[in-house]
């Protein structure tokens, strides 16, 4: 199986994966990817202090193969206006 | 740790010490039982779903876990279980397994017929009551795992978790010195957490990073114990160890 590398960005914090994970293929790293960026997000992101959460997964050869982000948007309607 | 001086079964002696007393007639009853020792090797079953079972299993060294696979394959660990754990002792009143029990690392186990403990707990009502507290104590385990994992960070949760399985080593003299080992891949702990590998990869880099614990090689040191107790939370009431009761 495949080895791929998970690393973790959320604002200004970066977290590099030392270690990797066998995943079958592509589509299963994607959705660990979805899985990890979804979790990490809903612990992160009510904090206030980041607004985006990427995960971005890397082959073996610590070539980019894919990135996903889930960004929370606040749109609080201006009562002045 | 274990010497060669000791009985086979000491670890069941041990475990049990760590949460009663027991006279020495329970404890030459207990070393009285007859077993079979298996060396076992990793990550293989030991009893299955849907099996029915018919002896105990006693890790007498190495980790074991219990589990439950569920839609595509996917694998929820519920406890982890060290030497001295019958992780199926339930199946001594309920044989029917409703989840599967494993190694986790090369293990030595015994296995003690049911007939046996049967036999054992009638002749001796406390070790019953024993091994019914044992039990009591496992279900309050359950109840931490279920806080944890419906309520806490996967940070606190993880910080959780350390700690209650450093005091359950450290309970039967397998650890010390904010020191012991931990046999567990990202994976074994994404699976017993609920938290996704990489959550779990990077929990474990935070920890790293603010000088909380290091887990590399099968080991786990606790660099700031206070600390770990303080975000996680941790009472360690509920493992109801004799000597942390007095301390």
């Amino acid at each position: 199986m495949p080895l791929f590398y998970f690393d973790v960005r959320e604002g200004s914090t970066f977290v590099q994966d030392e270690e990797g994970i066998d995943f079958p293929d592509l589509d299963k790293a994607e959705q660990e990817a979805i899985q990890a960026v979804v979790s990490i997000g809903r612990e992160r992101l009510p904090r206030g202090d980041t607004r985006d959460v990427t995960v971005e997964v890397q082959d073996e050869n610590r070539k980019r193969v894919l990135t996903v982000t889930v960004a929370l948007t606040v749109d609080r309607v201006d009562a002045s206006s | 740790m274990a010497t060669e001086f000791d009985h086979p079964l000491q670890p069941l002696v041990r475990k049990l010490e760590s949460l009663t007393i027991l006279s020495d007639e329970e404890r030459e009853a207990i070393q009285g039982l007859p077993f079979k020792r298996r060396a076992l090797n990793a990550r293989q079953d030991v009893v299955r779903d849907g099996d029915t079972a018919s002896q105990c299993c006693l890790v007498l060294e190495g980790w074991a876990c219990r589990y439950k696979i569920i839609r595509e394959g996917k694998r929820q660990i519920f406890s982890f279980h060290i030497a001295g754990d019958i992780p199926d002792l339930q199946g001594l009143h309920i044989p029917l397994m409703d989840h599967g029990f494993a190694t986790m690392t090369t293990a030595t186990v015994a296995f003690i017929p049911h007939e046996a403990m049967r036999d054992l707990t009638a002749r001796f009502s406390g070790v019953a009551a024993k091994l019914w507290h044992d039990m009591l104590v496992d279900a309050g385990i359950f109840r931490q795992w279920l806080i944890c994992m419906g309520r806490r960070s996967a940070y606190d949760q993880m910080a959780h978790l350390f700690c209650e399985l450093y005091l359950r080593q450290e309970a039967v003299g397998l650890a010390a010195d904010n020191r012991c080992s931990m046999p567990i891949t990202q994976v074994d702990l994404a699976d017993a957490t609920g938290l996704s590998y990489v959550h779990v990869n990077r929990v474990l880099q935070e920890m790293r990073a603010k000088g909380l614990i290091t887990l590399r090689g099968g080991v786990l040191v606790i660099e700031d114990w206070d600390e770990l107790v303080r975000v996680a939370e941790f009472d360690g009431a509920y493992l109801h160890q004799r000597k942390r009761a007095v301390a």
